[in-house]
Protein backbone atom coordinates (compact mmCIF):
# COMPACT_ATOMS: atom_id res chain seq x y z
CA UNK A 1 0.00 0.00 0.00
CA UNK A 2 2.69 2.27 0.79
CA UNK A 3 4.54 1.91 -2.50
CA UNK A 4 0.83 2.67 -4.30
CA UNK A 5 0.93 5.56 -2.30
CA UNK A 6 4.18 7.27 -3.58
CA UNK A 7 3.57 6.52 -7.08
CA UNK A 8 0.25 7.72 -7.09
CA UNK A 9 0.77 10.88 -5.38
CA UNK A 10 1.76 13.98 -8.05
CA UNK A 11 2.01 11.15 -10.95
CA UNK A 12 0.02 8.94 -13.41
CA UNK A 13 -0.87 4.95 -12.01
CA UNK A 14 -0.82 2.58 -14.69
CA UNK A 15 -2.36 -0.42 -14.13
CA UNK A 16 -2.14 -3.73 -17.13
CA UNK A 17 -1.07 -0.71 -19.81
CA UNK A 18 -4.02 1.28 -19.17
CA UNK A 19 -2.87 5.20 -17.42
CA UNK A 20 -5.50 6.51 -14.31
CA UNK A 21 -5.53 10.34 -14.27
CA UNK A 22 -8.24 10.45 -11.69
CA UNK A 23 -7.42 12.90 -8.69
CA UNK A 24 -7.00 10.56 -5.81
CA UNK A 25 -6.01 12.89 -2.47
CA UNK A 26 -4.00 10.26 -0.62
CA UNK A 27 -2.61 13.68 1.94
CA UNK A 28 -3.94 14.83 4.77
CA UNK A 29 -6.12 18.00 4.89
CA UNK A 30 -5.20 19.57 7.51
CA UNK A 31 -2.24 20.18 9.45
CA UNK A 32 0.55 19.58 6.75
CA UNK A 33 2.88 21.53 4.58
CA UNK A 34 1.03 20.09 1.66
CA UNK A 35 0.76 23.42 0.33
CA UNK A 36 -3.24 23.00 0.57
CA UNK A 37 -5.70 26.16 2.67
CA UNK A 38 -7.19 24.25 5.43
CA UNK A 39 -10.57 25.67 6.53
CA UNK A 40 -10.21 26.92 10.10
CA UNK A 41 -13.57 28.44 10.67
CA UNK A 42 -16.76 30.36 9.22
CA UNK A 43 -18.53 32.55 11.26
CA UNK A 44 -21.91 33.81 9.59
CA UNK A 45 -24.31 35.92 11.85
CA UNK A 46 -27.79 34.46 12.32
CA UNK A 47 -28.62 38.23 13.94
CA UNK A 48 -26.50 41.30 14.17
CA UNK A 49 -23.72 41.23 16.70
CA UNK A 50 -21.08 43.68 17.03
CA UNK A 51 -17.78 41.37 16.86
CA UNK A 52 -16.64 38.10 15.42
CA UNK A 53 -14.35 36.29 17.81
CA UNK A 54 -12.10 33.46 16.39
CA UNK A 55 -10.23 31.76 18.75
CA UNK A 56 -9.34 28.67 17.35
CA UNK A 57 -6.07 29.72 15.39
CA UNK A 58 -4.34 27.17 15.51
CA UNK A 59 -0.89 29.28 16.06
CA UNK A 60 0.95 26.30 16.27
CA UNK A 61 0.29 24.78 13.14
CA UNK A 62 -0.32 27.48 10.77
CA UNK A 63 2.37 29.95 9.87
CA UNK A 64 0.28 32.05 7.64
CA UNK A 65 -3.46 32.82 8.19
CA UNK A 66 -6.11 34.33 5.14
CA UNK A 67 -9.25 35.87 6.28
CA UNK A 68 -11.62 36.46 4.36
CA UNK A 69 -15.17 38.59 5.45
CA UNK A 70 -18.18 39.43 3.63
CA UNK A 71 -19.59 42.49 6.41
CA UNK A 72 -22.21 44.46 5.95
CA UNK A 73 -23.90 46.88 7.82
CA UNK A 74 -27.41 47.69 7.93
CA UNK A 75 -28.84 51.39 6.46
CA UNK A 76 -30.57 52.26 9.69
CA UNK A 77 -27.33 52.34 12.12
CA UNK A 78 -27.08 56.40 11.18
CA UNK A 79 -23.69 57.18 12.88
CA UNK A 80 -20.50 56.96 11.85
CA UNK A 81 -18.19 54.14 13.03
CA UNK A 82 -15.47 52.05 12.06
CA UNK A 83 -14.36 48.49 11.57
CA UNK A 84 -11.27 47.04 13.68
CA UNK A 85 -9.47 44.20 14.69
CA UNK A 86 -7.72 43.53 18.19
CA UNK A 87 -5.85 40.43 19.87
CA UNK A 88 -5.97 38.73 22.44
CA UNK A 89 -2.20 37.60 23.75
CA UNK A 90 -1.95 35.97 26.88
CA UNK A 91 -5.15 35.36 28.09
CA UNK A 92 -5.60 39.08 27.50
CA UNK A 93 -7.10 41.27 24.74
CA UNK A 94 -4.59 43.94 23.87
CA UNK A 95 -6.86 47.52 23.92
CA UNK A 96 -4.07 49.48 24.79
CA UNK A 97 -0.02 50.09 24.67
CA UNK A 98 0.18 51.04 20.73
CA UNK A 99 1.49 47.58 19.55
CA UNK A 100 -1.11 48.43 16.24
CA UNK A 101 0.27 49.99 13.42
CA UNK A 102 -1.60 50.39 10.30
CA UNK A 103 -1.04 52.24 6.81
CA UNK A 104 -2.94 51.88 3.98
CA UNK A 105 -3.58 54.04 1.27
CA UNK A 106 -7.18 54.42 0.01
CA UNK A 107 -8.98 55.68 -2.64
CA UNK A 108 -12.89 57.18 -2.69
CA UNK A 109 -14.86 56.61 -5.60
CA UNK A 110 -17.15 59.94 -6.82
CA UNK A 111 -14.57 62.03 -5.74
CA UNK A 112 -11.42 60.11 -6.64
CA UNK A 113 -9.58 61.61 -3.70
CA UNK A 114 -6.52 59.17 -3.23
CA UNK A 115 -5.23 59.26 0.77
CA UNK A 116 -3.55 57.83 3.26
CA UNK A 117 -3.77 56.66 6.52
CA UNK A 118 -1.55 55.70 9.30
CA UNK A 119 -1.45 55.24 13.02
CA UNK A 120 -0.22 54.00 15.84
CA UNK A 121 -2.70 52.96 18.18
CA UNK A 122 -4.85 50.45 20.16
CA UNK A 123 -6.64 48.51 17.37
CA UNK A 124 -6.24 47.63 13.65
CA UNK A 125 -8.49 50.26 11.60
CA UNK A 126 -9.71 47.76 8.69
CA UNK A 127 -12.55 50.27 7.68
CA UNK A 128 -12.52 54.25 8.34
CA UNK A 129 -15.45 55.74 9.48
CA UNK A 130 -18.02 56.08 6.33
CA UNK A 131 -18.98 59.27 5.19
CA UNK A 132 -22.74 57.81 4.60
CA UNK A 133 -23.99 56.32 7.80
CA UNK A 134 -27.34 56.15 6.96
CA UNK A 135 -27.18 53.38 3.86
CA UNK A 136 -26.65 49.81 4.05
CA UNK A 137 -22.70 48.92 3.00
CA UNK A 138 -20.83 45.79 2.21
CA UNK A 139 -17.12 45.52 3.47
CA UNK A 140 -15.01 43.16 2.22
CA UNK A 141 -11.99 42.15 3.23
CA UNK A 142 -8.81 39.86 2.30
CA UNK A 143 -6.29 39.68 4.77
CA UNK A 144 -3.26 37.62 4.96
CA UNK A 145 -1.60 37.31 8.41
CA UNK A 146 1.88 36.35 9.45
CA UNK A 147 3.44 35.11 12.17
CA UNK A 148 0.47 35.08 14.95
CA UNK A 149 2.29 31.93 16.40
CA UNK A 150 5.69 33.61 16.82
CA UNK A 151 6.58 35.06 20.36
CA UNK A 152 9.45 37.22 18.61
CA UNK A 153 8.09 38.18 14.94
CA UNK A 154 5.91 40.88 14.78
CA UNK A 155 2.18 39.47 13.03
CA UNK A 156 1.80 41.38 10.34
CA UNK A 157 -0.96 41.56 7.76
CA UNK A 158 -1.36 41.97 3.86
CA UNK A 159 -4.61 44.38 3.94
CA UNK A 160 -6.90 44.53 0.70
CA UNK A 161 -10.45 45.87 1.16
CA UNK A 162 -13.34 47.78 0.19
CA UNK A 163 -16.25 49.04 1.07
CA UNK A 164 -19.52 50.57 -0.84
CA UNK A 165 -22.74 51.95 -0.08
CA UNK A 166 -23.78 54.95 -2.74
CA UNK A 167 -21.86 55.49 -6.31
CA UNK A 168 -20.18 58.17 -4.47
CA UNK A 169 -19.18 56.51 -1.38
CA UNK A 170 -17.16 52.84 -2.20
CA UNK A 171 -13.49 52.93 -1.78
CA UNK A 172 -10.86 50.59 -2.09
CA UNK A 173 -7.63 50.51 0.20
CA UNK A 174 -4.20 48.68 0.35
CA UNK A 175 -1.75 48.51 2.45
CA UNK A 176 -0.19 46.71 5.67
CA UNK A 177 -0.81 46.02 9.17
CA UNK A 178 2.09 45.16 12.11
CA UNK A 179 1.78 43.91 15.37
CA UNK A 180 4.23 43.62 17.83
CA UNK A 181 3.97 40.60 19.82
CA UNK A 182 4.49 39.82 23.47
CA UNK A 183 3.10 36.56 22.89
CA UNK A 184 1.25 33.68 20.81
CA UNK A 185 -2.00 35.78 18.94
CA UNK A 186 -4.72 33.34 20.67
CA UNK A 187 -7.44 35.30 19.48
CA UNK A 188 -8.44 38.00 16.64
CA UNK A 189 -11.51 40.02 17.20
CA UNK A 190 -13.34 41.79 14.87
CA UNK A 191 -15.66 44.79 15.70
CA UNK A 192 -17.56 47.33 14.39
CA UNK A 193 -18.58 50.16 16.40
CA UNK A 194 -21.41 50.81 14.53
CA UNK A 195 -24.73 51.16 16.71
CA UNK A 196 -26.68 48.21 15.30
CA UNK A 197 -22.92 45.94 14.94
CA UNK A 198 -22.34 43.68 11.52
CA UNK A 199 -25.78 42.41 10.25
CA UNK A 200 -27.06 39.10 9.97
CA UNK A 201 -25.44 36.81 7.35
CA UNK A 202 -22.29 39.14 7.71
CA UNK A 203 -19.43 35.92 7.14
CA UNK A 204 -16.39 35.54 7.80
CA UNK A 205 -14.17 32.99 7.29
CA UNK A 206 -10.53 31.99 8.09
CA UNK A 207 -7.80 29.75 6.79
CA UNK A 208 -4.63 28.44 7.70
CA UNK A 209 -1.70 28.17 4.95
CA UNK A 210 1.30 26.46 6.10
CA UNK A 211 4.47 27.48 4.95
CA UNK B 1 -14.39 20.38 -0.75
CA UNK B 2 -13.99 23.06 2.18
CA UNK B 3 -10.77 24.47 2.76
CA UNK B 4 -9.53 23.59 -1.23
CA UNK B 5 -9.29 25.85 -4.49
CA UNK B 6 -10.65 23.77 -7.09
CA UNK B 7 -10.77 24.85 -10.83
CA UNK B 8 -14.09 25.46 -12.03
CA UNK B 9 -13.24 26.08 -15.66
CA UNK B 10 -10.74 27.36 -17.87
CA UNK B 11 -11.46 29.85 -21.03
CA UNK B 12 -8.97 30.47 -24.22
CA UNK B 13 -9.60 32.18 -27.48
CA UNK B 14 -7.83 33.09 -30.45
CA UNK B 15 -8.07 36.24 -33.16
CA UNK B 16 -11.53 37.88 -30.27
CA UNK B 17 -12.90 40.87 -29.38
CA UNK B 18 -14.07 39.27 -26.29
CA UNK B 19 -13.74 36.20 -24.02
CA UNK B 20 -16.70 34.99 -22.31
CA UNK B 21 -16.64 33.48 -19.10
CA UNK B 22 -20.41 32.22 -18.32
CA UNK B 23 -21.86 29.90 -15.69
CA UNK B 24 -18.63 30.05 -13.53
CA UNK B 25 -20.19 31.31 -10.27
CA UNK B 26 -22.59 28.81 -8.84
CA UNK B 27 -23.86 27.56 -5.32
CA UNK B 28 -20.57 25.20 -4.96
CA UNK B 29 -18.22 28.26 -4.12
CA UNK B 30 -18.14 30.88 -2.42
CA UNK B 31 -15.35 32.78 -3.39
CA UNK B 32 -13.13 32.66 -6.34
CA UNK B 33 -9.84 33.66 -7.76
CA UNK B 34 -9.90 34.26 -11.45
CA UNK B 35 -6.31 34.72 -13.72
CA UNK B 36 -6.40 36.29 -16.92
CA UNK B 37 -3.85 36.51 -19.29
CA UNK B 38 -3.46 37.36 -23.25
CA UNK B 39 -1.82 39.50 -25.78
CA UNK B 40 -2.88 41.71 -28.58
CA UNK B 41 -1.12 43.76 -31.53
CA UNK B 42 0.45 46.06 -30.31
CA UNK B 43 -1.72 48.99 -28.96
CA UNK B 44 -2.07 52.33 -30.85
CA UNK B 45 -4.62 53.98 -29.35
CA UNK B 46 -4.29 53.73 -25.57
CA UNK B 47 -7.76 54.39 -24.13
CA UNK B 48 -9.76 52.56 -26.51
CA UNK B 49 -8.16 49.34 -26.41
CA UNK B 50 -7.40 48.98 -22.93
CA UNK B 51 -8.97 44.96 -21.40
CA UNK B 52 -12.43 45.84 -19.60
CA UNK B 53 -14.37 43.51 -17.18
CA UNK B 54 -17.83 43.11 -17.19
CA UNK B 55 -20.17 41.01 -14.99
CA UNK B 56 -22.67 38.67 -16.45
CA UNK B 57 -26.27 37.54 -15.21
CA UNK B 58 -26.96 33.80 -14.43
CA UNK B 59 -28.66 33.92 -18.21
CA UNK B 60 -25.22 35.28 -19.23
CA UNK B 61 -26.38 39.11 -20.05
CA UNK B 62 -24.40 41.52 -19.22
CA UNK B 63 -25.48 43.87 -16.32
CA UNK B 64 -25.99 47.39 -16.58
CA UNK B 65 -24.04 50.26 -16.73
CA UNK B 66 -25.63 51.64 -13.55
CA UNK B 67 -23.90 48.98 -11.24
CA UNK B 68 -20.13 49.45 -11.48
CA UNK B 69 -18.63 51.50 -8.86
CA UNK B 70 -14.84 51.33 -9.86
CA UNK B 71 -11.56 52.42 -8.13
CA UNK B 72 -8.27 52.17 -8.84
CA UNK B 73 -4.71 53.36 -8.11
CA UNK B 74 -2.84 53.10 -11.34
CA UNK B 75 1.15 53.08 -11.32
CA UNK B 76 1.82 54.27 -14.94
CA UNK B 77 5.58 54.70 -15.32
CA UNK B 78 6.38 57.35 -12.14
CA UNK B 79 3.10 58.58 -11.69
CA UNK B 80 0.29 57.08 -9.99
CA UNK B 81 -3.38 57.92 -11.07
CA UNK B 82 -6.67 57.50 -9.57
CA UNK B 83 -9.82 56.46 -11.42
CA UNK B 84 -12.87 56.20 -10.26
CA UNK B 85 -16.00 56.12 -12.02
CA UNK B 86 -19.76 55.59 -11.16
CA UNK B 87 -22.28 54.12 -13.54
CA UNK B 88 -19.79 53.60 -16.28
CA UNK B 89 -18.48 49.94 -17.11
CA UNK B 90 -16.68 51.88 -19.86
CA UNK B 91 -14.41 52.83 -17.18
CA UNK B 92 -14.02 49.25 -15.49
CA UNK B 93 -10.62 48.95 -17.06
CA UNK B 94 -8.38 45.71 -16.22
CA UNK B 95 -5.00 46.63 -17.39
CA UNK B 96 -2.91 50.06 -18.76
CA UNK B 97 -1.18 49.40 -21.97
CA UNK B 98 1.19 51.64 -23.37
CA UNK B 99 1.39 52.43 -26.73
CA UNK B 100 2.82 49.77 -28.53
CA UNK B 101 2.40 47.47 -25.79
CA UNK B 102 0.69 43.90 -26.21
CA UNK B 103 0.83 41.93 -23.06
CA UNK B 104 -1.55 41.71 -20.29
CA UNK B 105 -2.37 40.03 -17.09
CA UNK B 106 -4.98 40.49 -14.27
CA UNK B 107 -5.44 38.33 -10.99
CA UNK B 108 -9.06 38.88 -9.49
CA UNK B 109 -10.86 38.08 -6.46
CA UNK B 110 -14.50 37.68 -6.47
CA UNK B 111 -16.62 37.87 -3.40
CA UNK B 112 -19.95 36.79 -2.38
CA UNK B 113 -20.79 36.60 -6.81
CA UNK B 114 -24.30 34.82 -5.66
CA UNK B 115 -25.25 37.61 -3.15
CA UNK B 116 -28.80 38.67 -3.24
CA UNK B 117 -28.27 40.67 -0.15
CA UNK B 118 -24.56 42.60 -0.07
CA UNK B 119 -23.18 44.08 -2.93
CA UNK B 120 -20.74 42.40 -5.20
CA UNK B 121 -16.52 42.94 -5.17
CA UNK B 122 -14.03 42.30 -7.25
CA UNK B 123 -10.67 42.99 -6.45
CA UNK B 124 -8.22 42.95 -9.30
CA UNK B 125 -4.34 43.41 -9.62
CA UNK B 126 -3.44 43.69 -13.03
CA UNK B 127 -0.30 44.51 -14.89
CA UNK B 128 0.58 45.25 -18.55
CA UNK B 129 3.43 45.86 -20.71
CA UNK B 130 4.35 49.02 -19.91
CA UNK B 131 2.61 49.63 -16.45
CA UNK B 132 1.27 48.44 -13.59
CA UNK B 133 -2.38 48.46 -12.50
CA UNK B 134 -4.39 47.83 -9.68
CA UNK B 135 -8.05 47.67 -9.65
CA UNK B 136 -11.11 47.61 -7.46
CA UNK B 137 -14.28 47.07 -8.92
CA UNK B 138 -17.38 47.23 -7.06
CA UNK B 139 -20.43 45.96 -8.67
CA UNK B 140 -23.68 47.91 -6.58
CA UNK B 141 -26.34 44.82 -7.80
CA UNK B 142 -27.82 42.36 -5.69
CA UNK B 143 -29.03 40.72 -8.35
CA UNK B 144 -26.92 37.07 -8.56
CA UNK B 145 -23.84 37.01 -10.89
CA UNK B 146 -23.22 33.85 -13.05
CA UNK B 147 -20.12 35.18 -14.68
CA UNK B 148 -17.55 37.72 -16.47
CA UNK B 149 -16.42 39.03 -19.91
CA UNK B 150 -13.41 40.59 -21.12
CA UNK B 151 -13.27 42.47 -24.45
CA UNK B 152 -11.42 44.81 -25.73
CA UNK B 153 -12.94 47.35 -28.10
CA UNK B 154 -11.03 48.66 -31.23
CA UNK B 155 -8.85 45.78 -31.12
CA UNK B 156 -8.88 41.79 -30.72
CA UNK B 157 -7.17 39.42 -28.41
CA UNK B 158 -4.20 37.15 -30.34
CA UNK B 159 -4.77 35.01 -27.41
CA UNK B 160 -6.41 35.35 -24.09
CA UNK B 161 -6.62 32.91 -21.83
CA UNK B 162 -8.80 32.73 -17.92
CA UNK B 163 -8.71 29.84 -15.19
CA UNK B 164 -11.64 30.39 -12.56
CA UNK B 165 -11.01 28.34 -9.09
CA UNK B 166 -13.26 28.56 -6.72
CA UNK B 167 -13.55 27.42 -2.64
CA UNK B 168 -16.32 27.05 -0.07
CA UNK B 169 -16.08 28.50 3.03
CA UNK B 170 -19.56 26.06 4.35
Amino acid sequence: MSMLIMLKEGGTLGIDGNPIDEDIDLLPDAGGGNGKLTLIETQTLASAQAEFTLSALQADTFNTHILIGELAVDGTDGTQYEIRMQYTVGGSRITSGNQYEHRYVQIKGGSGSRSTRQSTGNFHLLREQFDDPANAKSFNIYQTIHNLGSSTLSAQQEFRGNSHSSASNSRQSIGGFNFTNTGVVQTLHIYSTATNGFATGSRVSLYGVAV
Amino acid sequence: MAGKFEKVNTFTGSSVASLTLGSIFSADYNFYNVYIRGGMTGVSDIAAERPKLKVLTAAGAEFSTGIYDFTSFELNGSNITDNNANADQDNSLLNILIAGGNTFSAHLKVFNPLSTTFYKYIWAACIGSGGYNKVGTMVKSQVAAGGLKIEVPGNTFDEIHAAVYGIKHT
